[in-house]
């Protein structure tokens, strides 16, 4: 009997968790469309302020201008992780997957010798590298929705005051890109030296006649021009990596629905068949009962 | 120079593509000087300073304001990158002034001299803006 009683507990419980996943599900969709808008309104930006980069890189060729924010710093070989996560848990593997990524660079890193620095965005993330790799995060911050602009600016403008002061050679990005809402893409994006998009340049070759004047000069707009790409790509990550939160946290909660779905299906056969082997059981005995009188 | 010879031009801030429409003429306040873009303009880029963005299409004329950023020309394709775009309706000159009485108090308290730089473009920007609101 009691037997019977914790199984119809274990059927509530697993309701109600199934309840709160549903609704996790909704909130999730319905603040992945606004992720997605605003990823998808800052691309523009973005796109247009690397190609203006990608054009002024080419026209820099011949020129022996050289800024360490556009090719690196080569006296260092300290490379800096901006590893991009998100504040909140419950995403499927969307966390662990940057965490991942972040092991298997460092592991590189390790492997030539170099020294490497973590720069955390996002929560999570931060919570599970600092158990590994404690020494080497310089900043951890948390993602604020409202100022997400403001913190890339923030952080790279510390990028540039620690180039600037020779403290490290290279930079990269690792966040999620936003794919579909059900599969994101780990990428690592080159921030120093600026990565240039390879179609672009190839695009390029075509009019490569054409060389561009500049208002004041190539060195004064790059100077002025890098900073701001700088935390324009880092702004992008963060989108992306948000908009991507949001779509793996949608599929995670489908999927943990539907399991909760087939678990209630489950429990209810086995509570049913119990209950019919008990009222049998009881059936049985009232029956060779009468037959004893 | 054709008559139907146009200007593609799309103005993009950081959080949207605010306009991508034929023009024209452009005209914009480059940090060297303001500069007039007709079709077949030499390929330049070129920085913004804060102010006014004056765009000519069929015969109307549309002012904006730019609170900075770059240029670029190419093959009749014009694309300016600015950090803020605003109308006239968007701009208060008394909230202006306050922020340029805010910065000023804000130097005085400074002594880093990129503080000071980027304070003075800021006093700079609401300057603009105020002039941009009073020119129309």
């Amino acid at each position: 009997m009691s037997n019977l009683k914790e199984l119809k507990n274990k059927i509530d419980s697993v309701k109600s968790t199934r309840k709160i996943t549903q609704a996790m599900k909704m909130v999730a969709a319905s603040k992945l469309r606004r992720a997605q808008e605003s990823a998808e309104s800052a691309r523009p930006y973005s796109e247009k302020i690397s190609k203006i980069m990608s054009s002024l890189a080419l026209g820099m060729k011949d020129s022996d201008v050289s800024l360490d924010l556009l090719l690196g710093n080569k006296d260092n070989t300290t490379h800096i992780i901006i590893a991009v996560t998100s504040d909140r848990g419950l995403c499927g593997g969307f966390n662990s997957s940057i965490v991942r990524a972040v092991k298997t660079k460092a592991k590189e890193l390790i492997a030539t010798n170099s020294e490497f620095k973590i720069i955390c965005i996002g929560k999570k993330g931060a919570d599970v590298l600092k158990g590994l790799f404690a020494d080497k995060i310089i900043i951890s911050s948390n993602i604020n929705d409202k100022n997400s602009f403001l913190l890339a600016e923030d952080i790279s403008a510390e990028l540039v005051s620690k180039l600037d002061a020779n403290e490290f050679a290279t930079c990269s990005v690792i966040y999620n890109q936003f794919k579909s809402v059900i599969s994101q893409i780990v990428r690592e994006q080159s921030l120093i030296p600026c990565s240039i998009d390879m179609e672009e340049n190839e695009n390029k070759q075509d009019d490569d006649m054409i060389s561009f004047e500049f208002e004041p000069d190539e060195k004064e707009i790059l100077s002025d021009l890098l900073p701001k790409n700088l935390a324009i790509q880092i702004y992008k990550a963060i989108l992306e990596s948000g908009a991507g939160e949001q779509g793996a946290r949608m599929a995670a909660m489908d999927s943990a629905t539907r399991n909760a779905g087939e678990m209630i299906d489950k429990l209810n056969l086995s509570y049913n068949r119990q209950r019919q082997a008990i009222i049998t059981g009881e059936l049985i005995e009232i029956i060779s009962g009468a037959e004893a009188l | 120079m054709a008559e139907e010879e146009k200007l593609n031009l799309e103005v993009v801030s950081p959080e949207k593509l605010v306009m991508s429409k034929s023009v024209d003429m452009v005209t914009i306040s480059g940090t060297e000087g303001d500069f007039g873009i007709l079709p077949g303009h030499a390929a330049i880029i070129s920085s913004i300073r804060p102010g006014l963005l004056e765009i000519e299409a069929d015969k109307a004329i549309e002012k904006m304001f730019i609170g900075g950023g770059f240029i670029e020309v190419l093959n009749d394709k014009v694309s300016i990158l600015a950090t803020e775009v605003l109308t006239s309706n968007d701009i208060n000159i008394s909230e202006c002034e306050d922020k340029i009485n805010k910065c000023n108090d804000e130097i005085g308290k400074s002594k880093k001299e990129l503080d000071k730089e980027s304070i003075l473009k800021s006093i700079d920007k609401y300057q603009a803006m105020i002039e941009f609101k009073n020119i129309n």
